[in-house]
């Protein structure tokens, strides 16, 4: 089985074993070594320290001469089981001294060796000098055997074996209980991994067993798993978002083609290639197209060469960035020729560059050709109206000759009946004053008096109307009031006790003329203290009001009203609405007080109702 | 012979020749005047080597050990030719002979030679309390208050006695390496 491949609590059990195989044995060796090192110096060290002593205690007994000291000395050896021989040598280098005591051994050297340690096997020679202060008294020999030192190693090196057997033994032991204790939660995290990796659920967790590495680990794994779990959340969220989008888009699409294919315009959209990238129902139809055959071709290939050269320039403006609008007849390869009015709209990224064209076409064919019908019978009619207008201009001279004919008839008519008027009137006077005439005369001389009063009345209020319509009237400023106050004091039925008139001034001035101004009031006037219930005081009130740049004069009476029905006629001529026998008059007063305020530029507005009085106003322009 | 051991002792280290000369000569026992003063002469430089003086037994630190010699000794030259080269702990050693007591000033090992005997009571009475070494070789000199006396034993061989209580007065510190290879005595109100 490969290295990598078995589990890592079988390759934490090879570590350790061959660790222990090799540390172990190595560090008996060095034990071992460091114990005979440490050995041999302590049995050189005990062997030197007591050549030190006894050479130290002899000296004196050489300088002094007393070989049974010496001897006595070298005798306390016995106790000393590695010295096997000793003999201190005077200064001539002659044995003086001995161990052991019996007599001088065969195999102690004769004379002292050099000085210094010597080994052989297991043999250990040590030469000292003995000295007393500077003086030399003689040579100390030591001879020591260690191999009770190699005894002692071979000990040793057994219980090292022993030793490091059973630690071995225990290291493996406590190695695979705290193995256990290391992997469990290395295992407990891969079996997590698996899991995760196979179901694909993030939402599982790492048990976190320990504060160490693996406590970090499994932390920074549940971390990790987290971020996973949020970032598939995102991504999920954002996947539907997408759809929604896109859905959004489609339906937008989808609206924009349904609203476009429900104009009845020609709409498309071209790219700067002048290719085809959207087109509505009404441009298929107009070309008799699929839009697929549409979408993606030149526009050249589907409006023909001749239609094109129409239009090309206007596509070219529109994507230089100028909206265009035309109208054109263009000759197409399809559906013959047509007269269209085209909008060319740029369509602009938002970085301001042209990224197509909206182009919006109307047929106007027909348009263009009742436009040109219309211009037809529009020359025509304007031809008759010409025709019409010559006419009416000369029928219009003829009536104003006719007109003018007939008023100066009528004013000399009218200014001539007056004479025999007067004469009529003039002679009745005469009779009237005859004291031969009976009663019944009288009185039918009265009537013709009356009568031809009566008629004079009638034809200077005929001659009175004719003047305003006439007479060119000049405007100056008048003051309504000196004229309203002018007008009260020249007639006795608009003074007390007849009647009751109560002015408000200030009036304010108008632009008006004078005479025509005096006769306007003294008709409404006239009328107003004339048309009162029969022994009513007539009550009336004057007015202004101000609203620029008119002025409004108001006259307002207590009289019997007039009918709103009957309000539209009062202005006419000779309208009247009551009998002569009732209220008299010539039925001419309003119809002058009309004009005349019409000829000086202002009107006559009346407000009444049936026995609630009038309010008769004439507006004029402020002066 | 002189000049073989004057030659040995050119080198400090050379001392140890002297012995050679000095047992090569003991060992046969031939009993020779001259032998006999060498040996002592020896004995007397060695002793010097195992005693302890008081720090005021000395002027200064390079004082010399100063061995006074009262009376008729058979040394000769010897003696001074043994002690020149040699210094004991730092001090040299220096040889006077006094013919009496009067010229006798400081000194640090005193021999009386035996011609002296008689007088040795009164040399005792000057010196006993004083760090002085004395050492004779008339036969009870230690028992009479000296310090070493020099005698030879049963096997004829010289060895050395040494009161211990006299050196002990004198305030000497006696090595116990020179005690070991010596007869002690101690004697009680010998004074």
């Amino acid at each position: 089985m490969n290295w990598h491949d078995l589990p890592i609590l079988r390759k934490q059990l090879i570590a350790i074993v061959l660790t222990s195989l090799v540390v172990l044995p190595l560090s008996g060796w060095v034990l071992f070594n460091i114990q005979k090192r440490s050995h041999h110096e302590q049995a050189v060290q005990s062997v030197r320290g007591l050549a030190q002593f006894i050479a130290a205690n002899s000296a004196a007994m050489l300088m002094f001469n007393d070989p049974a000291s010496a001897q006595e000395t070298l005798a306390g050896l016995r106790t000393e089981p590695e010295i096997q021989r000793a003999a201190i040598y005077d200064v001539s280098g002659k044995p003086f001294a001995w161990y052991p005591t019996n007599s001088p051994s065969p195999q102690l050297p004769p004379r002292p060796p050099a000085l210094g340690l010597g080994f052989e096997g297991n043999r250990m020679t040590l030469v000292e000098p003995i000295q007393e202060g500077q003086v030399n008294a003689g040579t100390l020999y030591i001879e020591a055997n260690l191999s009770r030192v190699q005894e002692r190693l071979r000990d040793y090196a057994g219980v090292l074996i022993v030793v490091l057997l059973a630690s071995g033994a225990l290291a493996l032991i406590l190695s695979h209980l705290m193995q256990k204790q290391i992997t469990r939660p290395v295992l407990a995290l891969a079996a997590t991994t698996r899991r995760v990796a196979a179901e694909q659920n993030f939402g599982l967790r790492a048990e976190k067993v320990s504060n160490d590495e693996l406590g970090q680990l499994a932390d920074a794994f549940n971390q990790m798993l987290l971020q996973a779990q949020e970032h598939r959340a995102q991504l999920t969220a954002e996947l539907a978002q997408r759809t929604k989008a896109e859905e959004a888009l489609r339906r937008n699409h989808q609206q924009l083609q349904v609203i476009s294919d429900n104009i009845p315009a020609l709409i498309s959209y071209v790219s700067p290639e002048c290719r085809y990238q959207f087109c509505n129902l009404a441009y298929t139809l107009w070309f008799g197209l699929h839009p697929d055959k549409i979408i993606g071709r030149h526009m050249r290939d589907i409006l023909g060469d001749r239609a094109w050269a129409a239009v090309a320039p206007h596509v070219q403006a529109a994507f230089a960035g100028h909206p265009e609008e035309f109208e054109t007849e263009a000759h197409y390869a399809r559906g013959g020729t047509r007269w269209i009015h085209a909008i060319y709209t740029p369509d602009r990224d938002p970085s301001g560059n042209v990224a197509g064209v909206v182009v919006m076409v109307h047929d106007i064919t027909d348009r263009k050709r009742a436009e040109r019908e219309l211009q037809e019978a529009q020359a025509e009619l304007a031809r008759h109206a010409e025709e019409l207008e010559r006419t009416v201009a000369e029928r219009t001279a003829q009536l104003r000759e006719t007109i003018a004919d007939l008023e100066t008839f009528s004013y000399s008519v009218s200014h001539d009946m007056r004479a025999p008027l007067r004469s009529i009137n003039g002679y009745a006077e005469i009779l009237l004053n005859d004291p031969g005439i009976s009663a019944q005369h009288k009185q039918f001389l009265h009537r013709i008096s009356r009568s031809a009063t009566r008629m004079d009345r009638l034809i200077q209020d005929m001659l009175a109307y004719s003047r305003m319509a006439k007479t060119q009237l000049e405007l100056r400023p008048v003051d309504l009031e000196t004229l309203v106050r002018d007008v009260i004091q020249q007639y006795p039925q608009f003074q007390s006790p007849m009647s009751k008139i109560e002015v408000r001034g200030p009036l304010g001035s108008v632009l008006a003329h004078e005479a025509a101004m005096t006769q306007v009031i003294s008709n409404l006037l006239g009328n107003a203290v004339k048309f009162v219930e029969p022994g009513a005081l007539p009550q009336i009130r004057i007015w202004s009001e101000h609203t620029a740049p008119f002025i409004k004069l108001c006259i307002q009476d207590n009289g019997i009203g007039i009918d709103p029905k009957d309000q539209h006629r009062i202005f006419g001529i000779f309208e009247r609405l009551h009998s002569e026998r009732d209220y008299e008059g010539t039925g001419i007063g309003l119809s002058i007080v009309k004009k005349a305020v019409e000829r000086m530029g202002g009107t006559v507005s009346l407000q009444s109702e049936l026995g609630r009085g009038s309010r008769f106003c004439v507006q004029l322009k402020k002066a | 012979m002189i000049v073989a051991l004057l030659q040995t002792f050119a080198k400090p280290r050379g001392i140890g020749a002297l012995f050679l000369a000095v047992f090569s000569a003991v060992l046969p026992t031939t009993a020779q005047v001259s032998r006999e003063a060498d040996l002592k002469a020896a004995l007397l430089l060695n002793l010097s080597q195992f005693v302890d003086w008081p720090t005021n037994a000395f002027a200064t630190p390079e004082s010399p050990i100063v061995i006074a010699v009262v009376g008729r000794d058979g040394f000769g030259r010897t003696l001074d030719d043994l002690v020149r080269p040699v210094t004991v702990k730092g001090r040299r050693l220096v040889v006077e002979r006094h013919t009496s007591l009067q010229s006798l000033q400081t000194a640090h090992i005193l021999y009386v030679a035996s011609n002296r005997e008689s007088g040795w009571p009164e040399v005792q009475r000057a010196t006993h309390d004083r760090p002085m070494l004395t050492v004779a070789d008339f036969p009870d000199f230690a028992r009479r208050g000296g310090m070493v006396e020099l005698y030879r034993n049963s096997e004829d061989k010289l060895r050395l006695r040494v009161n211990l209580t006299a050196a002990r007065a004198a305030g000497l510190t006696l090595s116990s390496k020179l005690l070991r290879v010596s007869e002690v005595i101690e004697t009680r109100g010998s004074q």
